[in-house]
């Protein structure tokens, strides 16, 4: 079936594109949930005593911003390269992706490490669990979307995706950005505010 | 098609520009040091923004149907529940722990000043 004709389904969106955009409002609940009970805690709780920026590292969470945007546009251009039939483009985008993850999680455990020795831990306040519950469970969401991504890669590489069958990588790329578009939100909340 | 390949791709990397330049803003902002709450709510718009621009783009949303959006939308909407109906409350629980801490204020001066009017009258014996 082509990817971008309509689905013949009630709804006219095929089966995996709505199942997959179920899960990312069921992520929504869940990310936002957190997120909300953190700001909430952060504006009128006395026990959220959040450390001073120069603790936090905020160059260093500024470059994983970085790094996971541009996996974010190496995944779009992905996607392009494989609606345009180019395999071996493709291949390379994802390499960029999966490579622009692995160099954020890298960052993140030292950053992980770095914060531990500092005293801010998973048990030392309010803040440090919010902390790494959220960035715990953000990174969990990225070694996830490396699994897939690097399945994704292997049957690409056979030649399993083209111009008329690419639904499967279109998904993965829809969680993809909203991986990344958590960690656009996570970041100033955490770090900046 | 091949022009029509390379104008998305052209787009997406503007998209990526603006981006980076908003990722700098937040950060500069953030250092700045702004009077008040000005500070969040710049940051925090910041940051729409740039989820906005993920979403329309990268995902595709805008070019999604109706059914797509409107779920999100109503998904959004529950998240915004979570967060500002309960700001009122802190609101007025911040109303309330400023009227115990005056009430406090008050007892605490009354005691002293009992406590200092007793003393003066132990020593006067």
């Amino acid at each position: 079936m082509s990817s971008h004709a309509p689905a013949n389904t009630s709804t006219g969106i095929s089966n995996a594109k709505l199942g997959i955009w179920s899960f990312l409002a069921s992520e929504v609940m869940l990310f936002g949930g957190l997120l909300s009970a953190y700001v909430i805690l952060n504006t009128g709780s006395a026990h959220m005593v959040t450390p001073p920026r120069s603790m936090m590292g905020v160059p260093l969470a500024t470059l994983n911003t970085f790094v996971l945007i541009s996996s974010s546009v190496a995944m779009v251009l992905a996607l392009s390269a494989i609606k345009q039939n180019h395999v071996d483009r493709f291949k390379q985008w994802m390499y960029c992706v999966i490579g622009g993850a692995g160099i954020f999680l890298m960052i993140k455990s030292y950053e992980y490490n770095h914060k531990w020795h500092e005293g801010i831990t998973i048990s030392s306040n309010l803040f440090g669990s919010f902390y790494y519950t959220l960035t715990g469970l953000h990174a969990i969401h990225i070694i996830g979307g490396v699994c897939v991504l690097l399945y994704i890669l292997y049957e690409g590489s056979k030649g399993r995706y083209g111009p008329d069958n690419y639904d499967r990588v279109e998904c993965v790329g829809l969680y993809w950005h909203f991986v990344d578009l958590v960690w656009v939100i996570l970041f100033p909340i955490l770090y900046l505010l | 098609m091949s022009d029509e390949h390379d104008k998305e791709v052209r787009g997406y990397l503007a998209v990526f520009a603006s981006l980076i330049v908003l990722t700098g803003m937040t950060v500069g902002v953030a250092y700045m040091n702004l009077p008040g709450s000005m500070g969040i709510i710049i940051a925090l718009l910041i940051a729409v923004t740039k989820a906005t621009l993920i979403g329309a783009f990268f995902m595709h949303l805008r070019d999604e149907g109706k059914f797509i959006n409107f779920s999100l939308g109503v998904c959004l909407m529950l998240v915004m529940v979570l967060l500002l109906f309960v700001m009122p409350d802190l609101g007025l629980m911040e109303e309330e722990l400023a009227s115990i801490k005056e009430r406090e204020a008050a007892a605490h001066a009354h005691y002293s000043s009992f406590q200092d009017h007793s003393g003066a009258a132990e020593g006067g014996h």
